[in-house]
């Protein structure tokens, strides 16, 4: 495994807040960087939190945001338990908090990589393709004409990253499923049978013999 | 052909043999023809404004005759309705037969340069595809099934070119192209009828 690179000054500035918690406290702020992780946090827990603690509702946002990099950063570099336990002792953390923090880092092992794999090179990645076949009889341009016409809709997922939520309506700042764009886009039935004909080519690729020992190699 | 007074005024003026001289109406129909031809917006009519003493008439009649080309593959119509039009502007045979071939000789570039005007979707022309397979990344992710990098070349109105790029795995792709598969078989079947 790799080296869990130090924190920056901002960083640990910003953990200092939760270094002052008790255990219990700690223990709450570990289980908003879990939500921030899976779907997001809305701004009014910050607010509330803040409230609480007597401090602004940036700081403790902050200090949630760098409780996610130091949980997401040591998950990345495969730190061990006590790898990550003798890093947050430098911190400042009582003992208590420690193991408070290393339950909160195996916990959510699973879902700081899935985070990690979002935080990741993206592209977006094909859903789901919707189509309906008309045909065009006239436009502004050009009248008395019979031409077929295919209206494709192509849903793919854009990763949008979970962070703050920012939506007023959804109180509970849940995002239950993810958001998917979809693109409206058109052809021909020559182009149509083209790219049917491109893409089954495409498919065969994967089935080849080199193919195939290039992915026992790589697994 | 709806036709505005000015334009058939102009193309009046050009059938008639009396008032527009051969040489003048070959200019000019040869020069509307080479304009639609070409790109239309680079139309240049510098050449007919050496006519410097008929106050730009013949720069009326290039406009007439053009709209007449345009509107005429614009309507769809067929060549009884362009001669019969022609008839009625007093037009001579040999001058109706000219413009005819002209028109006709264009008519599928021209309608394909009015199909791209106006607004409509992305228009998919043509796809490239790459297979990956994942070795690593800075995620720490290692291994992983192989996926497709899909791009789906477009053309949009005014001739731009734009491309649609999307990941997916083997399984997804092959629910793509089964759609795309029915799709296009029930396209052909409807076409065929």
């Amino acid at each position: 495994h790799t080296m869990v690179p130090p924190l920056s000054q901002e960083h640990k500035s910003q953990l200092s807040l939760l270094v002052k918690q008790d255990a219990a406290v700690l223990n709450d702020f570990c289980g908003l960087a879990a939500q921030f992780v899976k779907h997001g946090v809305h701004p009014k827990v910050f607010a509330s939190a803040a409230h609480k603690l007597g401090v602004l509702p940036s700081q403790v946002e902050d200090a949630i945001r760098a409780l996610v990099f130091l949980l997401s950063h040591s998950t990345q570099a495969t730190a061990t338990k006590m790898e990550f336990q003798d890093l947050i002792t430098t911190l400042g953390f009582t003992e208590a908090a420690v193991n408070v923090l290393t339950d909160a880092y195996t916990d959510n092992e699973g879902e700081l990589k899935e985070y990690l794999k979002k935080m990741g090179v993206q592209i977006p990645h094909y859903h789901n393709l919707e189509w309906r076949f008309d045909i065009l009889v006239g436009s502004r341009a050009l009248s008395h004409i019979a031409e077929p016409l295919i209206t494709l809709q192509l849903s793919l997922d854009t990763h949008t990253c979970p962070g703050s939520q920012t939506n007023e309506d959804d109180g509970g700042g849940k995002q239950s499923e993810p958001v998917y764009d979809k693109l409206l886009l058109q052809t021909d039935p020559n182009n149509l049978v083209h790219m049917t004909s491109v893409l089954e080519e495409a498919l065969h690729e994967a089935r080849t013999h080199h193919s195939r020992r290039i992915h026992r190699y790589i697994k | 052909m709806d036709l505005s007074l000015n334009i058939s005024s102009a193309l009046r003026l050009l059938g008639d043999s009396s008032k527009t001289q051969c040489a003048t109406y070959q200019e000019v129909l040869q020069k509307v023809t080479e304009d639609l031809k070409n790109d239309c917006k680079a139309a240049d009519t510098t050449a007919l404004e050496n006519h410097v003493n008929d106050d730009g008439v013949v720069i009326q009649c290039h406009s007439a005759l053009a709209t007449l080309f345009i509107e005429y593959v614009r309507g769809g119509h067929n060549t009884s309705v362009l001669t019969s039009s022609l008839e009625d502007l007093n037009w001579p045979a040999d001058r109706i037969a000219e413009v005819v071939r002209e028109i006709e000789s264009c008519r599928h570039l021209i309608h394909s340069r009015l199909a791209s005007l106006g607004t409509y979707p992305p228009h998919i022309v043509d796809v490239d595809w790459k297979l990956n397979y994942q070795v690593r990344s800075s995620a720490g992710q290692e291994g992983g099934g192989a996926m497709y990098l899909v791009t789906l070349h477009t053309e949009e109105s005014q001739g731009k070119r734009g491309k649609v790029t999307f990941s997916c795995s083997l399984a997804e792709l092959s629910h793509l192209v089964t759609r795309l598969r029915s799709e296009a078989a029930q396209v052909m079947h409807h076409i065929l009828i």
